[in-house]
């Protein structure tokens, strides 16, 4: 699953799965708009449903936290 | 343990010295801006320059024997450089226009930092002894003139808002005055205002004399013995003075100098006081006659001498020193060589003073013939001339004259609708106050109008209402008064205050003018 | 009470003091006294409404949090909830814009800032990011902490109140660093600010008397004003809030370095823009209905299509609704509406610039273009204070039509001197305005100039610092002879 999301990623944005920072916002690779690609794509690829509560930077910050969130919605 | 221990307290002792470095960081540093921004105070005052000039530059002078404290009672009355010319007195006025007598205390303070004369002259003309209303100007004209950060300055506020109603007024600009004057930058143009900057710079110009040069006859006030009750004055402020000249045993004479002012009873109850206790007291309106003064010649307004006048009040001023008090005579000693300068100039302005003094009154005196003859001129034309032989102040009115001036061949009434702007009117209605040449103010639909003639103690009011009939007022009496027909026209002569002529002009059946009185 | 006033002075001073001397743990209930203090002076009756409202907003929270989640009854409450917010600003706003009066309703100070943070308290707690307040007293600093009240930031509850419950570290560095930024905003505000108001309210409220190359030139100068005005305001109270160890959001990011609308979106007005992203666009373009509506879209025309749907729909809300925000007439809706349409055409035609700039062989990381997107920015926000500086659609065309009689030589034969400006003024706006541009360039590229400054030695940061007091002193607008400063900012 992990590929997975971080070739979704790399499709959103090819220069995500390189960066190690804190912040994708921040470092200008990630913005609103993106966000609103990569959770159609997200839910298109696991067949799940993102729910607003859900989208805030926190769960966008990294790749790492982006795992972690549709870990957790795929697991209910 | 110990170990630790010990290193907790150096630590802690570490902290506390930071602590205490950086305290002292921010007092340096709020001290700092504190002094800069009220030095650069100085910049942005904008008021009565020469008097700032005054009372900064006095602390530049060398050893002054007489120094004369006062406010425009002072400033245009006494002549410092006669004094050393006559007798080799080295003498400066302390003063600037409308400061408070009240407050002579802290004035005698700012003057003992530098100076110890052997006699101060104290003019109490401004003390406030009933009225305690706040006059904002002449508190201003004095601590403006004083170093932002002085001592003196805070304790003079502080003494007179105390005993004063303070209203809406703006106290915390008082104080710190750039909170008020920031925004005058039109002071950064003025050269003079850049020289504060260092106080070393600036000096009072003619040792603190400055003519007046205007002129004005009244007749002079009947001078009372009578006496009020001291209970119902307030000599607060006067007690501290005397009390303050008692502890440092200075030697000060006070006055009251000659003006038109009429309350000799509160004037006199003052003397009794200052006199009790063991002070000097000399009332120069009972000394009138002794100085030469005229009436008719020698005051520029009711409260203030002119140059003429001030040359009388200073010779006897002098003189009245030079009998009471010991004073040495310095015109031989080399230190004061600058003093003959200070003279030679000021003889070379009195001059002129004197030359425009004596035009002035000449043409006044002219005027007041022309004046008394006016009213018995008929003609027009005649009336006319005399009307611009001299220099009078016209209130002119028609309520409603719908002739058709037009139609009119006269020349002289004609030239007289034109010069007047009366022949603009359309509704028939005309109010006019014309200084001489100088139109004060024209109208042809206002319906109504007051203002001032003179200033100060000398003004008076008049209003003119031509609503319905024309009717003039003049120190509220009542000069025309529903006069239905024609153009109405008062005459006024400033200088000795008098409606010399009061006539209305209309045209007859035959469209031929003529003067009705 | 204005914060450009003695009393503010001395509310800022005595609650610093104060704070000096509570321990840590008690700061907060000083923070809550000031504020009432604070709140005291702007009205008797507008700190009862603010209190009803925090009480409202208090009692709202615990309920939604109590109510099991996804139960019909906590969207209930946090619909009714949003929907009396809502419906007092609404009200607030109205009677602002038609000076109508009402026995029931005052026009408080920040009414939009407060009730907008408030609505993010609710929602946060319906999303279950966020935790109610159990202390009444605490929630009550939340909405009514003095310094951010009258124009924001708004901040986020479950951000801001620990910070300011916790109590800051009260360092010598946070009150040099503290005050030095309030001396910079006092700059921006105060000298700049207010002094090229004189010139902005002259030439828009009389445009028939003045040129179009001078409407232009003061249009230029509003945009300073507004940006001079509402972050020295900022400066200000994050100054202040800093010297208490307080660090509140930002709501400025050197806006006029941004390469695109929606980057000066990010910069300008931050914690504004990142409301609505939050409380805005992520639901709208998450709800059901547009996500049907652009899976619908995505099988009939294409993925991107798809998305770009969702994006339009929700940023076309977006922006009227920061329109509504910003003022109730019809131009603020146009002005929404600019910028929306704007956004929206340059996320659509995103992939459509590049291949232009490609075949037109544009280098995009030269200087020279970087300039040009600022200089572009810049241009629409310029075009954006023309329509909300105007005060309907008629002036509007009034203004248009001035364009067309551009007149040059009124900018040099001293019409500008009508608008009541002086030479010393003009003098001290070139200076202060390319001081000020000068310190943004630094920190765009060092970041803080704070930091560079507290670098040198101690004789030229004194003087950097007493020059910069001095020159406020002196040229600032205030005190007797001045109105007390009406921030622009504060109206909304």
């Amino acid at each position: 699953m992990e590929e997975k999301i971080i070739s979704i990623l790399a499709e959103i944005n090819d220069e995500i799965p390189a960066y190690e920072g804190d912040n994708l916002f921040d470092a200008g690779l990630l913005d609103s708009m993106l966000a609103v690609d990569l959770v159609g794509e997200l839910e298109d690829a696991f067949d799940i449903d993102i729910d607003a509560k859900y989208v805030v930077e926190d769960n966008f910050k990294t790749k790492e936290a982006i795992i972690a969130l549709v870990k957790r919605i795929v697991e209910g | 343990m110990t170990v630790q221990y010990s290193y907790i307290r150096g630590s802690r002792r570490k902290k506390m010295t930071s602590r205490i470095k950086n305290i002292i960081k921010i007092g340096l540093f709020l001290f700092l801006c504190g002094v800069i921004l009220c030095e650069s105070a100085w910049l942005f005052r904008s008021n009565q320059y020469l008097g700032r000039a005054n009372i900064v530059g006095i602390h530049n002078e060398d050893p002054l024997d007489v120094v004369f404290v006062g406010a425009s009672g002072v400033q245009n009355f006494y002549i410092p450089a006669r004094a050393w010319n006559e007798r080799g007195i080295a003498s400066y006025s302390y003063c600037a226009e409308g400061i408070r007598a009240n407050l002579a205390k802290e004035y005698l303070m700012d003057i003992r930092r530098t100076h110890d004369p052997v006699l101060y002259v104290v003019d109490l003309s401004t003390y406030e002894t009933t009225a305690r209303e706040l006059d904002e100007g002449g508190l201003r004209n004095w601590t403006d003139s004083m170093p932002p950060l002085s001592l003196i300055r805070i304790e003079g506020l502080y003494r007179y808002l105390k005993q004063h109603d303070i209203g809406d007024l703006d106290v915390p600009s008082l104080y710190f005055d750039l909170i008020r004057y920031h925004s005058n930058t039109d002071s950064l143009k003025l050269w003079y205002n850049w020289l504060y900057l260092n106080t070393k710079n600036v000096w009072g110009p003619s040792k603190g004399f400055i003519p007046l040069l205007g002129h004005i006859a009244f007749e002079p006030v009947v001078v009372s013995d009578g006496r009020t009750d001291i209970d119902r004055i307030d000599i607060g402020d006067l007690c501290d003075l005397l009390d303050y000249c008692d502890a440092n045993k200075l030697n000060v004479l006070f006055t009251f100098n000659p003006t038109g002012r009429e309350d000799h009873e509160i004037r006199n109850t003052m003397g009794d006081y200052i006199r009790s206790r063991g002070y000097d007291y000399l009332d120069l309106h009972r000394c009138c006659e002794d100085m030469g003064l005229d009436h008719e010649t020698d005051y520029a307004n009711s409260g203030h001498v002119n140059y003429l006048g001030a040359v009388k009040y200073t010779d006897y001023m002098i003189r009245y020193i030079i009998d009471h008090y010991n004073l040495p005579d310095h015109r031989l000693e080399d230190e004061y060589a600058d003093w003959n300068e200070a003279y030679s100039i000021y003889d070379e302005e009195a001059r002129t003073w004197e030359y425009q003094m004596e035009q002035l009154i000449k043409d006044d005196k002219n005027n007041k013939t022309i004046g008394e003859n006016l009213s018995k001129i008929t003609d027009l034309q005649d009336w006319l001339d005399a009307i611009d032989s001299g220099e009078f102040y016209l209130l002119i009115c028609a309520s409603d004259y719908n002739k058709d001036f037009e139609t009119v061949d006269d020349i002289s009434y004609r030239a007289m609708m034109n010069k007047w702007k009366i022949d603009q009117m359309d509704a028939g209605r005309y109010i006019g106050a014309w200084d001489g040449e100088k139109c004060i103010f024209s109208s042809t639909d206002v319906v109504e109008y007051s203002d001032t003639i003179g200033q100060f103690a000398d003004e008076v009011v008049w209003s003119i209402d031509v609503s319905d009939t024309n009717s003039i007022h003049v120190r509220e009496e009542c000069v025309i008064e529903e006069q239905t027909h024609g153009i109405s026209i008062v005459v006024y002569e400033v200088c000795y205050q008098q409606i010399v002529d009061v006539i209305t002009i209309d045209v007859d059946a035959s469209n031929k003018p003529f003067i009705e009185r | 009470m204005s914060i450009i006033s003695f009393k503010f002075i001395i509310l800022a001073i005595s609650t610093y003091i104060a704070c000096l001397i509570v321990p840590k743990k008690h700061r907060w209930i000083i923070l809550l006294l000031s504020s009432m203090v604070f709140y005291y002076f702007a009205g008797k009756r507008a700190m009862i409404t603010m209190l009803a409202l925090s009480v409202f907003s208090y009692a709202v929270g615990r309920v939604i949090e109590k109510l099991p989640v996804d139960s019909r009854k906590r969207k209930a409450v946090l619909v009714a909830g949003i929907v009396i917010v809502i419906g007092w600003l609404a009200a607030v706003k109205y009677i602002m814009a038609t000076g109508w009066y009402n026995r029931f309703i005052v026009v408080p100070l920040g009414a939009s800032y407060v009730s907008f943070s408030v609505l993010s308290y609710f929602t946060d707690i319906y999303w279950e990011r966020d935790t109610s307040d159990r202390n009444i007293f605490k929630h009550i600093l939340y909405v009514m902490f003095f310094p951010k009240i009258s124009q924001g930031p708004i901040t986020r509850h479950n951000k801001t109140l620990p910070i300011l419950i916790s109590g800051g570290d009260m360092s010598y560095q946070n009150l040099s660093f503290g005050t030095q930024r309030i001396l910079y905003g006092l700059f921006k505000k105060i000298v700049l600010a207010d002094r090229l108001a004189m010139i902005t309210t002259a030439v828009f409220s009389d445009l028939e008397s003045y040129s179009g190359w001078l409407l232009t030139v003061t249009t230029v100068l509003a945009a300073f004003e507004l940006y001079f005005d509402f972050s020295g305001y900022m400066d200000i109270i994050l100054g202040f809030s800093q010297t208490l160890g307080l660090e509140i959001d930002e709501n400025f990011k050197n806006p006029f370095f941004s390469r695109s609308a929606a980057e000066f979106w990010r910069r300008w007005h931050i914690t504004l823009g990142s409301w609505f992203k939050n409380y805005i666009y992520t639901p709208v373009v998450m709800s059901q209905s547009v996500k049907k509506l652009g899976k619908s879209v995505k099988h009939r025309v294409g993925k991107k299509a798809g998305n770009n749907i969702m994006k339009i729909i929700a940023l076309l809300a977006v922006w009227l609704l920061t329109g509504l925000w910003h003022g109730t007439g019809i131009n603020y809706i146009l002005w929404g509406l600019m910028w929306g349409i704007i956004i929206i055409i340059s996320t659509v035609l995103e992939d459509k610039y590049e291949r232009l700039n490609d075949i037109l062989h544009i280098d995009t990381t030269t200087v020279s273009w970087r300039l040009f997107q600022y200089t572009r920015t810049f241009f629409i926000f310029c075009t954006g204070i023309l329509l909300t500086r105007v005060q309907s659609l008629h002036e509007l065309k009034i203004a248009v039509l001035r364009f067309t009689n551009m007149e040059p030589w009124t900018m040099f034969d001293g019409t500008i001197f009508n608008t009541g400006i002086t030479y010393q003024d003009i003098n001290v706006l070139i200076i202060g305005i390319i001081l000020i541009i000068a310190v943004e360039c630094l920190s765009e590229r060092y970041g803080s100039v704070r930091m560079l400054i507290q670098k040198q030695g101690i004789v030229f940061r004194w003087c950097v610092w007493i020059a910069m007091l001095i020159f406020v002193v002196i040229f600032g607008h205030y005190g007797p002879g001045y109105d007390s400063s009406v921030f622009i900012y504060q109206g909304f």
